[in-house]
């Protein structure tokens, strides 16, 4: 910036030296020549002095070019002397091996979670049969309206209300059993249901019972499932 | 009448309380954060001047996206309870990835659907996260030994040849009986009640 502001200086001194030489060209050759020689003298002064001022911005541009060529060396040198540090074989491999644990954990996070919702679990099974028992069931529709909701537990948080409280165990012939209670609720009132299913001989959920114990319009108590064994003398 | 049960009901009022406590999280969090990263990144002199300064202006911000994004999920989440007429732990996975994907929805359809599965995965994540650790809880707690009470309503007469049947076997169907039906005492369980068979 500094040298280029200094350069237009200099320009403008040349074009007063210009001018001065001009004047002084007149002042000669009035008095003692005729009119053309005097027109051809002074435009042969001007293109020496025009030629001389090429020559000075020639000189500077030279100037300039060394300067940047100067000033860009200290800056590009250490860049090229950075001598590279080569990566041992013990390093690269407690690298891969971080690598692959952080993988393992990635993997049983994904089992875990699959294991638990795709694969869904008896307790929400159970309830998504119980609630659809109930919510098809005239008796109960009659009583607390149509579009019955079904959650875990009385309250706001939403954790808790998507919990439902369980128990699984076993009986003696090694059938598992897996007892729910959840709330339901509808545009009239609501209720309480326990329920609970068992595992048959043919791999499939059947009802022990289920009980809905409304409590909101009126207490009532509704037994919708009541599993009754099949009876044989001989036995 | 269905005033004060309707109030009962969480949806449509959740919405609001989520957004305030997601606020909460994120300003208090944005705040921790914000002040730790401000005494790492200001000169040796001035670092409780920097790490004030980096709090008051990051950790509005912080508390403002917490809130768009609690906000969004709790609204998806009660459309999810209203649309399936129950509450699992589905709803909050839908829920993730819709607030993801509605939040990018900006960016553009592919970037979109990057966000929604990003969204789902994390929030299926935490929701198997929760359940496995509810399961440990439970397994954790030794299932108390309590005498089987005695039925305080005697046996039907339309229940006795039934039982009557089994002579070896009508004892242990009604040990099975009343284990299905024991009272044992739980923090999270309610046993159900002895039913009284009248009907209506």
């Amino acid at each position: 910036m500094f040298r280029r502001i200094l350069s237009h200086h200099r320009t403008l001194s040349a074009c007063a030296h210009n001018a001065t030489t001009r004047s002084l060209a007149t002042r000669r050759h009035a008095p003692n020549v005729p009119p053309p020689p005097s027109f051809l003298i002074p435009r042969s002064r001007p293109l020496s002095s025009k030629t001389s001022q090429s020559n000075e911005a020639a000189e500077s541009s030279n100037k300039a070019k060394k300067d940047v060529a100067n000033v860009e060396d200290p800056f590009s040198a250490p860049t090229y002397n950075i001598p590279e540090k080569p990566v041992t074989f013990v390093e690269g491999a407690s690298y891969s091996v971080v690598i692959l644990a952080g993988l393992g954990i990635a993997a049983a996070a994904g089992y875990a979670v699959f294991k638990e919702l795709i694969f869904q679990p008896k307790e929400y099974k159970i309830y998504n049969k119980a609630l659809k028992r109930i919510q098809d069931d005239g008796q109960v529709r009659v009583r607390i309206g149509f579009p019955i909701t079904g959650y875990g537990q009385e309250s706001r948080n939403r954790a808790a209300r998507q919990r439902i409280p369980h128990r699984v165990w076993t009986d003696e012939e090694g059938v598992e059993h897996v007892e729910v209670n959840f709330y339901i609720r509808g545009p009239h009132g609501h209720g309480k249901v326990f329920a609970e299913m068992f595992k048959g001989t043919d791999n499939e959920w059947k009802f022990t019972y289920l009980i809905v114990e409304i409590r909101a319009p009126s207490t009532a108590q509704i037994i919708l499932e009541s599993y009754i064994p099949s009876y044989s003398p001989t036995k | 009448m269905g005033t004060p049960e309707t109030s009962r009901e969480p949806c449509p009022d959740r919405i609001l309380d989520d957004i305030g406590g997601a606020f909460g999280m994120g300003a208090v969090g944005g705040s921790a954060f914000h002040f730790l990263k401000g005494l790492y990144n200001s000169p040796k002199g001035d670092r409780f001047v920097g790490a004030t300064q980096a709090v008051r202006l990051n950790a509005p911000r912080v508390g403002g996206s917490f809130a768009v994004w609690g906000g969004l999920f709790s609204a998806f989440d009660c459309t999810m309870v209203y649309a399936r007429q129950k509450e699992d732990p589905w709803n909050s996975i839908v829920a993730g990835a819709a607030t993801g994907g509605f939040l990018s929805m900006r960016q553009g359809l592919g970037a979109s659907a990057r966000s929604a599965a990003f969204g789902g995965v994390l929030l299926a994540l935490i929701e198997g996260a929760g359940i496995m650790l509810n399961k440990f809880l439970s397994a954790q707690q030794p299932m108390p030994m309590i005498m089987d009470e005695p039925q305080p309503q005697p046996p039907q007469s339309s229940e006795q040849p039934w039982l009557g049947g089994w002579f070896g076997g009508g004892n242990r169907e009604e040990t099975a009986g009343s284990g299905g039906s024991e009272t044992k005492i739980l923090e999270s369980f309610d046993a159900p009640p002895v039913p009284n068979f009248e009907y209506k």
